[in-house]
């Protein structure tokens, strides 16, 4: 089992360095322009996904035929889909569920795989060995697979595909949880709130856990750029809201038939979702190297 | 070895009752079973409550929950995975059918993603010109950062549609093959150049290699004989979770581009909701993952001779 350990945890998150531990943060270094760059691409995703009103008054979901696959221009950022609807206002108005999903799928996977890691690594013994097989079985399975396998069974919807999501990334929060709290547990202040008589729930709540928990934040943000990746790519496929609903990945699946002529409807939309994964994961980056000089 | 391989196996025979177990806890206890999902379908809605039950009894439906997982765990050790919900025919020989298409895709895309990679992460390494490397090292980032079927749908509309160079969908022919093996690879790439990149720098910084410079080596020997063998391990490791990862990666592939294979009939499936063929793909994702780790456990004491196969833990 050696080399399978050692491929969860490095190739579950790619780049993440071994995680800063809390209270390990030398001086931080200034967000370079990339960063910066970054954040700005966010900020620009939450206000669409909260206030879509303040990026674009056209409507996302009435048809105007005669205006339909125009291509890109001053009226229409993005262009207009083939029943004539201002695919920027769509994305715009998509941004909410689209965001929202992966931001339940990342709570799901932090929360659950988080209290098996702390459990596991906390308890030990039989426990650990049994939520670690169970573990070991979520990972044998490609989480996309996963993911739709989850979604057949609940049904489609972007709730349903967020939840699956959120399982499908559940056994990469355990492994790295359970790592933090095997080495918090041999702590001498773990030891020594157990000697004074603290109880082992206790001591699991108020001391294993806030020192255990810092990789487990980080990789939240990482996996919030993938779980946009896997909410859209479950979205395309068809097994999020029904049209007319805007969704990042249903915009980009209704445009792929007008390909040939009216490649905008599609690809733009896509551009969209790249720059927000990338942003996600650059500021992810930033923040996993504690924003420290290193 | 044999004790070894002996544990191994056990260890993946578990794996794979685990996740048959677990795909069964899901498809079939969760909310409702598959027939009940098949009756809910449009067309089907005019079966009277009676003829629903006896077809409920007819599948077996109806017994206790234990009873019906043994049935079906009888089955798989008898190589029976149960019958498609929606076309009738056996789940074996569905994914039979499907499987050389996409062990082709999957394979060329294994190919393309590796070579790229092992290329990539290389140049970047060895590049002495700073803006080269670092501008190479932007380019893993920026691939797993775009959605599989964004990539599959520009390659579409530049190569197809305006070089008219490849076909943009079809399942037969070395030419339907290329745009989405490319497309699939792209993950491939991003994450086999990041790990070697960062295996050569860790070798490059060791002791050893300064002492091969101070005896002459050159720049080519020190790369192949020092650098590459040594971090080709963890590259090794890290391409066996990929290669799971492409059977997810088909499905949204191979829709996109219109091929048949196991990732369309996994998409179909979802769509119909027809539960027994997508737990078979799901224990298939399973087997390929048990047969990988089995396979690059086995290769990794030949790249690396200070590993020794022992007994796995536990």
């Amino acid at each position: 089992m050696t080399t399978t350990e050692t491929v969860a945890a490095g190739v579950a998150l790619p780049g993440a360095a071994p995680a800063t531990g809390p209270g390990r943060h030398p001086a931080r270094r200034r967000p370079g322009p990339g960063v910066l760059l970054a954040f700005a691409v966010l900020a620009l995703a939450v206000l669409a996904a909260f206030a879509p009103g303040l990026l674009t008054t056209h409507s996302p979901t009435s048809d105007d035929v005669l205006n339909k696959l125009q291509p890109p221009s001053g009226a229409h950022w993005f262009g207009t889909d083939q029943l004539g609807r201002d695919v920027f206002a769509r994305v715009v108005h998509g941004a909410g569920l689209s965001l929202r999903a992966p931001l339940i799928a990342v709570g799901i996977a932090f929360g659950v795989g988080s209290l098996i890691g702390l459990v596991s690594g906390f308890v030990g013994g039989l426990v650990d060995t049994v939520l670690m097989r169970l573990v070991d079985i979520l990972l044998a399975v490609p989480s996309l697979l996963l993911s739709l396998a989850i979604v057949a069974a609940l049904g489609f919807g972007i709730t349903h595909v967020a939840i699956a999501v959120g399982i499908a990334s559940v056994a990469s929060f355990a492994r790295i949880t359970r790592a933090e709290a095997l080495r918090v547990r041999a702590e001498p202040f773990v030891e020594a709130a157990t000697v004074l008589g603290v109880r082992r729930p206790a001591v699991l709540a108020r001391h294993v856990l806030p020192h255990a928990i810092g990789p487990a934040l980080v990789l939240s943000t990482l996996e919030f750029g993938t779980a946009i990746l896997s909410v859209s790519a479950l979205s395309f496929l068809g097994y999020g809201e029904p049209p007319p609903t805007p969704e990042w990945g249903k915009i980009v699946s209704e445009g792929r038939d007008y390909l040939a002529t009216a490649w905008w409807v599609a690809l733009l939309p896509s551009l969209v979702i790249a720059a927000t994964v990338l942003a996600t994961n650059r500021v992810s980056r930033w923040l996993d190297t504690g924003g420290t000089t290193r | 070895m044999a004790k070894y391989l002996a544990s191994r196996g056990l260890q993946a025979v578990l794996v794979l009752l685990g996740t048959f177990t677990l795909a069964f806890v899901l498809l079939s206890v969760l909310p409702s079973d598959a027939l009940s999902i098949k009756l809910s379908g449009a067309g089907e809605a005019a079966l009277s409550p009676d003829e629903v039950a006896a077809l409920r009894a007819e599948h077996g439906y109806d017994d206790p929950l234990l009873q019906q997982y043994l049935r079906q765990l009888g089955g798989l050790l008898g190589g029976d995975l149960g019958t498609s919900l929606h076309t009738g025919s056996p789940v074996l020989s569905m994914l039979g059918s499907a499987l050389p298409h996409t062990a082709q895709l999957a394979g060329l895309a294994l190919l393309f993603g590796v070579t790229a990679g092992l290329l990539l992460g290389s140049v970047a390494a060895h590049a002495g010109n700073r803006w080269v490397r670092e501008t190479l090292l932007t380019l893993p980032p920026l691939g797993i950062s775009f959605p599989t079927f964004a990539v599959g749908l520009v390659l579409i509309q530049v190569v197809a549609f305006q070089w008219r160079a490849l076909p943009s969908g079809g399942t037969d022919g070395f030419q339907n093959l290329v745009l989405p093996a490319i497309t699939l690879a792209l993950p491939v790439t991003a994450t086999v150049a990041q790990v070697f990149h960062r295996g050569l720098r860790e070798v490059l910084a060791q002791g050893y290699v300064d002492t091969a410079v101070a005896k002459g080596a050159g720049r080519l020997r020190l790369h192949l004989a020092h650098a590459t063998r040594n971090a080709s391990g963890p590259t090794l490791t890290a391409t066996a979770v990929v290669v799971g990862n492409l059977l997810g990666g088909a499905v949204v592939t191979e829709t996109v581009f219109s091929r048949e294979g196991i990732g369309r009939l996994t998409a179909d499936a979802v769509t119909r909701q027809d539960l027994p063929v997508v737990q078979g793909v799901v224990l298939l994702s399973a087997l390929v993952f048990v047969v990988v780790n089995l396979l690059v456990d086995l290769a990794y004491p030949l790249l690396d001779r200070r590993v020794t196969l022992t007994e796995a833990p536990r």
